[in-house]
C-alpha cells in the first residue's frame, strides 16, 4: 500500500443555527496519497469547503462541531495524528495549522487583515511555527515573495494589502502558506475572484510550487476545467455527501452519477454550440433536505427507492465510487477505508 | 498622508473664527447682562443713582461698546494677550480661574478615561466571545443600567451607600481636616478615597457605550475571512484576538477619542456639582447664570477649539492606524 | 440607421475620471476608463464585451443608459417605436425616461440588486407605476406572466427576496428589466455569481427571450467561455480601449490581437489529458489605469512588441470582413486560435 498522508473515515460536520441543526458535511471519507492533488468539487452549500475546514478543526470557532467520524494525518510513514481527536485550541493542532497544513482562501483582499502589512503577517507564521527572530523572518518572508515572481519584494514587505493588486495579494498569500514548507496545502476557491489570465497564472504558479515541494494538494473550486488541469483524483460532492470520486481522467471520459453527468453538460465549451444542458430545479436547503438520496427530485434516472433510501458506496469499477441506487444493490456496498483511486487501478 | 494632514490644519484656522463668532453670539443673545440683576435690586431698594453707577460699571468691563467692536476686542485680547478677560463675578482673572481649577478636572476625567478603557475594553471583547453567555447577559444589563440612570443620581446613591455603609467621608476633594494642610501620606489616602465615587460615576455612562460597541465591532470582525486566515495559520487565540481583532475593532474608538480632549478640561458638571468637586464645570454652569460673559465665552471659546483639535488628532490617529483611509 | 437594422450605435464613447493629489485637491490627471469606444449593435443580436479588471466594460455598461455620465461621444438608440432616433447625450428628462424604458440593465449581484424591504411583486411593477398607467390588477397579471415567463411561479408573487436563491433572484431581476418591454439588454456580469448548473439555465433562458422578445443584449462577462457560447460577436476591452472585435466564430478561431490569444492561452479547458502541462502564461499585471503605458497600451506584456509599439497607439482597424483589431501587426502576427492551442498544450512537457 503506497504512502498515505490523510485518511478521513465517516466524517460528519454539524452546525448548529437558531433555525437547527445543519448537516454540512454527511459522511465524507477519502484518503490523499502524498504527492497527490485531491480535487473536491461541487456548488454552493455542497460541503467542500467545510470539509477542509473540517480537517484542519476549523468549524468549531463557527458554531461547528464534528459530530463523528476521524481524520487521521500522517506527517511521516511512521507518525499517526488522529486530528479529530485534538481541541481546537489546543498547541498540537495550532502547530500543524500553518506549519504542516496550510489554507490558502478565496478571497485575498479579505483574508489578509487591512491594517497591517503584509510582510508582518507573513512574518508572523514564520516567527511562531520556525522560531525565527524578526530579521530571519523578514528575509525569509522577501525570499518568499521572490519565489512566487512578486517584484521589488523588500519594499512590498512593508506595503498594506489595498497597495497589492488581486493577483499579487493571492501570490503573497500563496508564499505565506508554504512559508514553512507545509507536506500538504489546501487551497479553497484561490482562483475564482480572480482575472482569467491572472487564474492561469496563479494555478500555474501551484503546479510549480507543487512539483519543487513535493506537496500534497486539496484543491477545492466549483470549476470543472481547474479540477481538469491540476488534479489527480476527483471528489464530487452534492449537499454534503460524496457523490462520486474518481481519478480526472476516469471521471470526465466515464462520468457516473447523474449529477456529475449533468454538471459536465452544463458547462459552456468553447466551440460546441450545442445547448447548454441545465437541470431541472435548484440544490437543495441545508435545512430541508429530501429523503433518501439527495440528488432524486431532480435526477432524470431516479427510481422509486431512490425517493427513499439513501444509496450507499458502490464500486462499480476499481478506483470509481459512486452514490447511485444505478450501480447496485443492498449488499453489493463498499465499507472499507478508501483507497485513492489511483492506487485501486494500479490495483497496489 | 501629509497632504492630507496639511489640509486639515488650513481647514482649521476660518473653523475656529467661525465658532469664535458663533460663541459671542451666544453669549450676548441673552437680553442683558451681568448688571441686569444688579441695577434691578439697586432701583428696588430704592436707589435713585442706579442707572447711573451701572452705567459706569459697565463702562469699566466695556459693556458699552458696539457688538461689533466688543468681539473685536475680545478676540484681539485673546489671540494677542492671552488674555480672556475677567469674571465679574469673582473679581478674578479668567486664566487664574482656569489655572486653579484646572487640576482637579484634569485628575478626575483622566482617571476616569483610564478607568473606563481599562475595565471597557476587556469586558467588551469578553462579552464578544463568550457572547449569549450569562456573563455577555450580565454586563449587558449592567451596561444599559449605566447608560440610563443620571450621573447625579448615581452619584448620590453611591455617596449615600460610602457614607452608610462604609463610613467614609464624602463630598469635596478632602476630608474638613486636611484643608490647607500640607500634603502626607493621610491626605493623600483621603483624597484617593474621595475620588473613587467620582471617577466610577463619571466613567459609567461612558464604560457602557465602549463596551457595547467594543463588543459589536469584535463580534462583527469575528466572523471575517483573515480571522480564519489567522487560524489558519495556527496563531493562538489570544493572538487573534488581542493583535488582529483589536486593531480594527478599536477604529470607532479612535475615530472619537479627540473629544477626550475637551472633556478633559470641561470635567462632568452635574456630577461635580452634586458632590462639590472644584472642577471647571462648576464655574462654567455659575458664569452661564450670571451672564458672566467673559468666563462662558471663554469657555465656550477653549472648548469648542479643542474639539476641533481633538477631531483632527482622531482623524490622524485613524489615518495612522488604518493605512485604508489615506487612500480614499 | 433603419435599412441596416442596427438598433444602437456607439461613436467615440470616453469617460474619464478625474484624480486630485494634493493639499488642494487640484486634478492631476484623468483615468481613462472608457477611451474612445465605437461599436454598433444590431437589432436581435448579441454583443459581448469582455475583458479584465480595469478594461472598462463595466463603466462602458453604464454609460449607455446614462446611469453614468459620459465625458465625451454619442450614443445613439433607434427603433421603430415612436420616436425614430434617440440621442442619448442631448436627451432631456422626458426622453431620458424613454431611453431608460428601452434599455434595461441587468447586475452581477442577485444578491444586492433586489430591494429586501419589497415584495415580489412590487420589485417587478415598480416600473409599471411610473412609466405606464395600469390599474393595480393590471399590474399583477403583467407581473405575473413575467414571472411565469422566467420562471418563477406567479403564487410567490408577495413573498420576499431572501426566500428565494441566488439563481431564482436574478429570475427576478431580469423579471423587473423586461416588464416595460426594452429593446436592448445590458447583461453586466448576470451570470458571473451563479453556480455552475444555475448559470446554464439563466443562460439557456436569455437565449429563449432573445428569440421570443426580439431583444438584443451587450452581454458583459470576463468568462470567455460563457461569453462564446451566447454571443454572436465579441468585442475584447483593454484598459478602457477596444483591442479586438469580431464574429464570435472569427475571434477564436482566428484572433488578431495578442492579447485575445493570451485570454485564449489562459482558458483552462476541461480536459484532464492537459493536466501538469505547461502552459504559457500571460506575465506581469493589468497597468494602473491612472498611469497607462504610452503608445499600444498592452506593449509592456505582449510577447510580440516592436518599437513602434511603445511610441504609437494603433488604430481600431478593419483587417478581415467585420473583424477589427487594434494592432500595429495584425495583418502579420501568426496568432494561434484557440484549438490550435489546445493540440499545442496537448504536446507540451508535464511538470516536473
Amino acid at each position: 500500500m503506497s504512502d498515505h498522508i490523510l485518511r478521513v473515515e465517516g466524517l460528519k460536520t454539524v452546525f448548529k443555527t437558531f433555525s437547527g441543526d445543519i448537516n454540512a458535511v454527511d459522511d465524507v471519507a477519502f484518503s490523499l496519497a502524498r504527492n497527490e492533488t485531491l480535487g473536491i468539487v461541487g456548488e454552493s452549500g455542497c460541503g467542500k469547503s467545510v470539509t477542509a475546514r473540517s480537517i484542519m478543526k476549523l468549524v468549531e470557532f463557527e458554531n461547528g462541531r464534528i459530530d463523528a467520524g476521524s481524520v487521521e494525518y500522517m506527517p511521516t510513514p511512521d507518525e499517526l495524528i488522529d486530528l479529530t481527536a485534538l481541541d481546537h485550541k489546543s498547541a498540537e493542532i495550532r502547530a500543524i495549522r500553518g506549519g504542516q497544513i496550510s489554507m490558502i482562501f478565496q478571497e485575498p483582499m479579505a483574508s489578509f487583515n487591512p491594517v497591517f502589512p503584509i510582510g508582518k503577517q507573513m512574518a508572523e507564521v514564520l516567527v511562531h511555527h520556525l522560531g525565527l527572530s524578526k530579521l530571519e523572518a523578514r528575509d525569509r518572508a522577501i525570499e518568499m515573495l521572490n519565489r512566487v515572481k512578486i517584484p521589488n519584494a523588500a519594499q512590498r514587505f512593508d506595503e498594506y494589502p489595498h497597495e497589492f493588486s488581486g493577483g499579487m495579494r493571492q501570490r503573497a498569500m500563496i508564499a505565506m502558506a508554504i512559508s514553512c514548507n507545509p507536506k500538504l496545502l489546501i487551497a479553497d476557491e484561490p482562483t475564482t475572484a480572480l482575472d482569467v489570465t491572472v487564474e492561469a497564472q496563479i494555478l500555474e504558479l501551484l503546479n510549480e510550487l507543487e512539483a519543487e515541494h513535493s506537496m500534497t494538494t486539496i484543491m477545492i473550486t466549483h470549476d470543472m476545467a481547474v479540477i481538469a488541469e491540476m488534479t489527480d483524483n476527483v471528489m464530487v460532492m452534492y449537499a454534503g455527501r460524496i457523490a462520486e470520486y474518481s481519478s480526472a481522467s476516469a471521471l470526465f471520459a466515464n462520468p457516473l452519477h447523474p449529477y456529475t453527468q449533468a454538471l459536465l453538460k452544463s458547462i459552456p465549451r468553447i466551440g460546441s454550440k450545442e445547448e447548454l444542458y441545465s437541470i431541472e430545479g435548484s440544490v437543495p436547503s441545508l435545512l430541508d433536505l429530501p429523503k433518501g438520496c439527495y440528488f432524486a427530485p431532480r435526477c432524470p434516472f431516479a427510481m422509486e427507492h431512490c425517493h427513499t433510501q439513501a444509496p450507499p458506496t458502490f464500486e462499480p469499477e476499481p478506483g470509481h465510487r459512486v452514490r447511485c441506487w444505478l450501480y447496485g444493490e443492498p449488499g453489493d456496498e463498499v465499507r472499507a477505508a478508501p483507497l485513492t483511486a489511483s492506487e485501486e487501478v494500479a490495483g497496489t | 498622508m501629509w497632504a492630507y494632514i496639511v489640509r486639515r490644519l488650513i481647514y482649521l484656522i476660518p473653523m475656529v473664527l467661525l465658532i469664535s463668532i458663533v460663541a459671542f453670539i451666544v453669549i450676548e443673545l441673552p437680553p442683558g447682562d451681568i448688571f441686569t440683576n444688579e441695577e434691578l435690586q439697586l432701583r428696588r431698594n430704592g436707589n435713585p443713582n442706579a442707572a447711573r453707577i451701572v452705567e459706569a460699571r459697565r463702562e469699566i468691563y466695556g459693556l458699552n461698546e458696539p457688538v461689533i467692536s466688543r468681539y473685536f476686542i475680545w478676540m484681539g485680547r485673546i489671540v494677542f494677550d492671552w488674555d480672556f478677560g475677567i469674571s465679574v463675578l469673582s473679581q478674578r482673572e479668567v486664566t487664574e480661574i482656569l489655572r486653579e481649577r484646572l487640576p482637579t478636572t484634569l485628575l478626575i476625567t483622566a482617571l476616569s478615561i483610564i478607568f473606563t478603557w481599562v475595565v471597557a475594553i476587556p469586558i467588551g471583547i469578553y462579552s464578544a466571545v463568550k457572547k449569549y453567555t450569562v456573563f455577555d447577559y450580565s454586563t449587558t444589563f449592567v451596561a444599559f443600567l449605566g447608560m440610563a440612570i443620571p450621573n447625579f443620581l448615581l452619584a448620590l446613591i453611591l455617596m449615600l451607600f460610602a457614607f452608610n455603609t462604609l463610613g467614609w467621608g464624602i463630598g469635596g476633594l478632602m476630608s474638613q481636616e486636611f484643608i490647607g494642610q500640607p500634603m502626607s501620606m493621610a491626605k493623600f489616602l483621603d483624597m484617593a478615597q474621595h475620588l473613587v465615587i467620582p471617577v466610577i460615576v463619571v466613567a459609567m455612562s461612558s464604560m457602557a457605550g465602549l463596551v457595547r460597541v467594543l463588543r459589536g465591532m469584535v463580534l462583527d470582525e469575528m466572523g471575517k475571512l483573515y480571522v480564519l486566515t489567522a487560524r489558519a495559520k495556527g496563531m493562538p487565540e489570544r493572538v487573534v484576538i488581542w493583535k488582529h481583532i483589536l486593531k480594527i475593532a478599536m477604529i470607532p474608538v479612535i475615530s472619537t477619542i479627540g473629544w477626550i480632549l475637551p472633556a478633559l478640561i470641561s470635567g462632568e458638571t452635574i456630577t461635580a456639582i452634586v458632590m462639590n468637586l472644584p472642577t471647571i464645570g462648576q464655574v462654567f454652569l455659575r458664569s452661564l447664570q450670571a451672564q458672566d460673559s467673559y468666563v462662558s465665552g471663554a469657555l465656550i471659546l477653549i472648548l469648542s477649539t479643542l474639539t476641533i483639535i481633538g477631531s483632527l488628532i482622531s482623524d490622524i490617529l485613524l489615518a495612522v492606524v488604518d493605512k485604508r483611509v489615506v487612500y480614499s | 440607421m433603419a435599412e441596416t437594422n442596427t438598433i444602437l450605435r456607439v461613436q467615440g464613447l470616453k469617460k474619464y475620471f478625474p484624480i486630485q493629489r494634493g493639499v488642494f485637491r487640484r486634478t492631476v490627471g484623468h483615468v481613462h476608463a472608457v477611451d474612445d469606444v465605437s461599436f454598433e449593435l444590431t437589432k436581435g443580436e448579441t454583443l459581448g464585451i469582455v475583458g479584465e479588471s480595469g478594461c472598462g466594460k463595466t463603466t462602458l455598461g453604464r454609460c449607455i443608459p446614462r446611469l453614468v455620465e459620459p465625458t465625451d461621444g454619442e450614443i445613439t438608440f433607434s427603433g421603430d417605436s415612436v420616436g425614430g432616433e434617440l440621442r442619448v447625450q442631448s436627451a432631456d428628462k422626458e426622453r431620458i425616461a424613454d431611453l431608460r424604458r428601452r434599455v434595461q440593465m441587468i447586475f452581477q449581484d442577485p444578491m444586492a440588486s433586489l430591494d429586501p424591504r419589497m415584495t415580489i411583486f412590487e420589485i417587478v411593477s415598480e416600473p409599471l407605476r411610473y412609466n405606464a398607467d395600469l390599474t393595480q390588477t393590471e399590474q399583477r397579471d403583467r407581473a405575473a406572466s413575467l414571472l411565469e415567463k422566467t420562471g418563477i411561479r406567479s403564487d410567490y408573487m408577495d413573498r420576499y427576496p431572501h426566500q428565494f436563491s441566488g439563481g431564482q433572484r436574478q429570475r427576478i431581476g431580469i423579471a423587473r428589466a423586461l416588464i416595460l418591454e426594452p429593446e436592448v439588454l445590458i447583461c453586466d456580469e448576470a451570470v458571473s455569481a451563479l453556480d455552475v448548473s444555475v448559470q446554464a439555465q439563466i443562460i439557456k433562458m436569455f437565449k429563449q427571450l432573445q428569440e421570443e422578445l426580439s431583444l438584443s443584449y451587450l452581454f458583459i462577462a470576463h468568462d470567455l467561455s460563457v461569453v462564446e457560447h451566447v454571443s454572436h460577436r465579441i468585442m475584447v476591452m483593454y484598459l478602457g480601449k477596444i483591442a479586438e472585435m469580431a464574429e464570435s466564430d472569427a475571434l477564436f478561431d482566428r484572433p488578431r490581437h495578442p492579447y485575445t490569444e493570451s485570454l485564449l492561452y489562459s482558458i483552462p479547458s476541461a480536459d484532464p489529458s492537459l493536466k501538469g502541462k505547461k502552459r504559457r502564461v500571460l506575465a506581469g499585471d493589468v497597468p494602473n489605469p491612472a498611469d497607462p503605458p504610452s503608445g499600444c497600451y498592452f506593449h509592456t506584456r505582449c510577447p510580440y512588441a516592436q518599437e513602434i509599439c511603445k511610441t504609437t497607439a494603433p488604430p481600431l482597424k478593419e483587417v478581415a470582413e467585420g473583424h477589427h483589431s487594434a494592432c500595429h501587426f495584425a495583418d502579420t502576427l501568426p496568432l494561434k486560435g484557440y484549438q490550435q492551442i489546445i493540440s499545442e498544450r496537448r504536446s507540451e512537457p508535464a511538470h516536473e
